[in-house]
């Protein structure tokens, strides 16, 4: 069985790669595989984006990914650097630069490019949505 | 360690994700992973100098740093090269990164001995 990095590099709604990525993880989740994390670099920090709002009749990634880490324990890591400059600021950064409100949603870890590389020496296999 | 072959697939200043890649492959090589880079589709124009433009960082600039940062195996999609609008002695990157010219066959071969393909 083997084990899974996610890497997210794309927007919410841009296409249907979150909905590809959650079917992936599920899919590969029941059939004895694990994922130990989902990185969410470049565009795809706009997921972690906790004042988007869900829409009745359209999938919610923001829902999806944090039901993953809830139900499988995966890790939802966020790519810093790359999520402050997007707007996506965690307490700290929004105090410190004096930004009225703090929007990582709940369940994603603030981490660098770092975090990822040291858990792909654990991982068999890198899939990219 | 593992290794990673990232492909570079947009023409440099289309979006983000040029500079998003090469920040990727650079960190990856400082946690112990090793890095092939290939140049395909619009990421061919990737290998023109350009002139520096303020408040944009230029990209042609930092794909030269590659070699200081053990990257060294570099390739480019030979029919992506035919395809680009400028002539061959316009892509000056491809004689500074010491770059291959792949066929697509070769291309097949390359994905297939690396343990990662990333894609920007």
């Amino acid at each position: 069985m083997a084990h899974y990095s996610i890497l997210v590099t794309s927007s919410p709604y841009e296409g249907q790669h979150a909905q590809r990525a959650v079917a992936f993880i599920k899919s590969a989740i029941s059939q004895g595989h694990t994922v130990n994390n989902i990185f969410f670099y470049g565009q795809g920090v706009h997921h972690a984006n906790g004042f988007m709002v869900e829409v009745g009749d359209e999938f919610y990634p923001l829902k999806a990914w944090q039901a993953l880490k809830n139900d499988h324990n995966i890790t939802l890591l966020l790519c810093i650097t790359a999520a402050i400059k997007r707007g996506v600021i965690g307490e700290q950064e929004a105090a410190s630069a004096g930004v009225s409100a703090a929007n990582v949603a709940d369940g994603f870890e603030q981490a660098g490019l770092g975090e990822f590389f040291t858990a792909l020496h654990d991982c068999d296999k890198v899939v990219q949505f | 360690m593992a290794t990673l072959l990232i492909r570079f697939t947009q023409a440099p200043y289309q979006s983000s994700a040029s500079q998003d890649g090469l920040d990727f492959a650079l960190a990856a090589t400082n946690y112990g992973h090793e890095v092939i880079v290939l140049f395909e589709h619009q990421g061919v124009l990737q290998l023109n100098k350009t002139e520096s433009v303020r408040g944009t960082k230029n990209h042609s600039k930092r794909l030269g740093s590659l070699p200081f940062f053990d990257i060294e195996e570099c390739y480019v999609c030979e029919e992506s090269l035919k395809l680009s609008l400028l002539n061959n002695d316009k892509h000056e990157l491809i004689a500074q990164l010491d770059a291959s010219l792949l066929s697509i066959d070769e291309k097949l071969a390359l994905s297939e001995r690396v343990d990662h393909v990333v894609t920007f």
